[in-house]
């Protein structure tokens, strides 16, 4: 079975028309936390897609936890976490609810949940940081709670493999930091962790491992590795400068956008 | 009053027609929720105009109502999943190109059929016309769906509200879309006697919109869907009887007017609430926001 997480070997995907990734290569690790980075329409969604199983038109190879994603239904032990805009807030169901409905695949054929399912999601939603929200309804939820509910729902089954797509989108400062802190935390616990950004100061210069895509990965390694302006360029087509400072890597937009000279008009920030 | 109630019962077809009506009822209320949750309500819409189709080809061929009613919608259920799984087209499209088709072969196939056919009743519904095999039909679809309901509801559930997810955790999303239109169509053709081919769209949608304006509780949802189906069943049915119009227009107009009070009731409440929450302290309930609590559970 090997130590591996994921295993891509010449994945080339299209939806009819030109492929949207070429000849992808990537090897992850049990245990590794990373960020795939790239500009909108980059085809990162896409690349989560096939690692969990939801592809069948992909050529080439993808491994998930050791084995060939099955060619109808999804390889086992990966928990998903999709992008909040997704889901309609005003469904019917409890924070619970949704936590439990995480392991329905596996779960007795009755309506109900047993009493360990119960105790076990109230156990994951205590280590969220969520005890007490059980009977909210999922709209009385604020982004970064909606994103924890999530999260438990992915480690309501027996995942060994976390995949979030832009999990810090849409949410303030405060929470990307808990978010970000709370994946390191499940990474330390012994998951592998793949999540997706457009993110470059907030998220992908805090993770340990960022991989660039731009319908190819343009760079795979450490923030001040692969954070330099000729990646960059590569990636994202317009130039960008890096500052360092104090053992920090920041991503300025290098371009002035205004014309110079023109007086930003009262009111504007 | 009392012999109001109970005077029709002295006929056998009403008796019957009442027994049809409270199954359909609760079948069509059930099901409902999961229609206006998947935001197929057009579905019921679409089998029913099918159903319409295969009984006059059934009946022309000189075959049972039901079996002409069975093969049409399983055709129209089957092919709306293949439909709507072509990229840009979505159930709605889908829904529109088939069961319209089948419809249309069912209006041509009667004007050129020699037979009679009793089209007023297969449009709206006829309660005289309830016999023991209706009946049979209606139990069987209702221990179907009832036993479906309880063995995959948390699939169902899950791939209503998430499909993308339950797909990953292992839910077979397509299948169970599948087993859903099927139900829906076996729904649909047990209801054709009792509503009428034109009024099963607003049986297997109203009693789940009411549920959803009253309630933020799926479990109550289905509970109080259930019961707006059979209570406006059993009032239609008696309004039926006695004023003498068609059972289906006197059960939907029933639903409807529950549906009328859900409506102007949940606004009521919400613009109270809304008031007190002005007036009273403020973050009454710890600060979360309360942008939606209008939508607040009634019941539930
Ligand atoms: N279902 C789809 N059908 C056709 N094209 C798609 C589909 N999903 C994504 N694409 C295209 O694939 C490209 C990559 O999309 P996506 O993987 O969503 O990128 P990202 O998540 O990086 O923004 C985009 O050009 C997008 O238009
Ligand atoms: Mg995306």
């Amino acid at each position: 079975m090997g130590s591996s997480a994921l295993h891509l070997d010449g994945v080339t995907v299209g939806y009819g028309g030109p492929p949207v990734l070429t000849d992808l290569a990537l090897e992850v690790g049990r245990g590794e936390l990373v960020g795939i980075v790239g500009p909108s329409g980059a085809g990162k969604s896409t690349l989560l897609r096939l690692i969990t199983g939801r592809d069948t038109t992909h050529r080439g190879r993808v491994e998930v936890l050791g084995a060939p994603v099955p060619r109808h239904g999804a390889p086992g032990g990966v928990g998903y976490v999709p992008q909040l805009e997704s889901i309609d807030w005003d469904f019917p169901l409890t924070v619970e609810q949704v936590v439990l409905l995480g392991g329905a695949a596996t779960s007795r054929r009755l309506p109900w949940f047993s009493r360990a399912e119960r105790r076990r999601a109230a156990a994951v939603l205590e280590r969220l940081g969520m005890a007490g929200l059980e009977q909210r309804h999922i709209r009385e939820l604020s982004g970064g709670q909606q994103q924890r509910m999530f999260l438990a729902r992915a480690l309501a089954r027996d995942s060994e493999l976390l995949v979030l797509d832009e999990p810090t989108s849409g949410v303030d400062l405060a929470t990307r930091r808990d978010i970000l802190a709370l994946l390191g935390e499940l990474r330390d616990e012994g998951l592998t962790v793949v999540l997706t950004t457009h993110d470059l100061n907030f998220v992908a210069a805090h993770l340990p491992r960022i991989v660039f895509l731009n319908g190819l990965i343009t760079a795979d390694g450490a923030p001040r590795e692969v954070l330099t302006p000729a990646v960059l360029h590569a990636t994202y087509g317009t130039p960008m400068r890096v500052v360092h400072d104090q053992g920090m890597v920041l991503v300025v937009d290098d371009a002035p956008v205004l014309a110079p000279g023109r007086a930003v008009p009262a009111g504007e920030p | 009053m009392a012999s109001w109630l109970s005077d029709p019962f002295a006929y056998t077809f009403f008796a019957r027609a009442m027994i049809a009506g409270v199954l359909v009822g609760a079948m069509c209320g059930a099901l409902s929720v999961f229609i206006v949750l998947r935001r197929m309500s057009y579905i019921g819409h679409g089998l029913a105009h099918a159903v319409l189709g295969g009984v006059a080809v059934g009946l022309v061929l000189g075959q049972d109502m039901y079996l002409g009613a069975v093969v049409a919608t399983v055709v129209a259920a089957l092919l709306i999943d293949r439909i709507s799984r072509r990229r840009g087209l979505h159930a709605d499209a889908a829904i529109g190109v088939v069961t319209t088709a089948i419809f249309a072969l069912g209006v041509a196939t009667l004007s050129v059929s020699p037979e009679r056919i009793n089209v007023e009743a297969v449009l709206f519904g006829n309660i005289l016309g309830v016999n023991p095999t209706d009946l049979w039909v209606a139990a069987g679809v209702g221990v179907a769906l009832l036993a479906t309901l309880v063995v995959a509801y948390k699939r169902l559930v899950f791939a209503t509200f998430d499909p993308e997810v339950a797909e990953v955790h292992g839910i077979r999303v397509g299948g169970s879309e599948i087993v859903f239109n099927l139900l829906t169509a076996a729904v649909v053709v047990a209801s054709v006697r009792v509503l009428g081919v034109l009024l099963i769209a607003a049986a297997v949608v109203v009693p789940g919109a009411f549920a959803r304006l009253v309630s933020r509780s799926l479990g109550a949802m289905l509970g109080i869907a259930t019961m707006v189906g059979v209570g406006s069943s059993v009032v239609g049915l008696y309004a039926s009887y006695h004023v003498d119009v068609p059972s289906g227009p006197a059960i939907v107009l029933t639903a409807t007017a529950v549906f009328a009070v859900g409506f102007v009731g949940s606004a009521l409440v919400g613009r109270s609430a809304a008031r007190a929450r002005r007036a009273g302290p403020a973050g009454v309930e710890g600060g979360v926001e309360h942008a939606h609590s209008h939508e607040g559970p009634l019941v539930g």
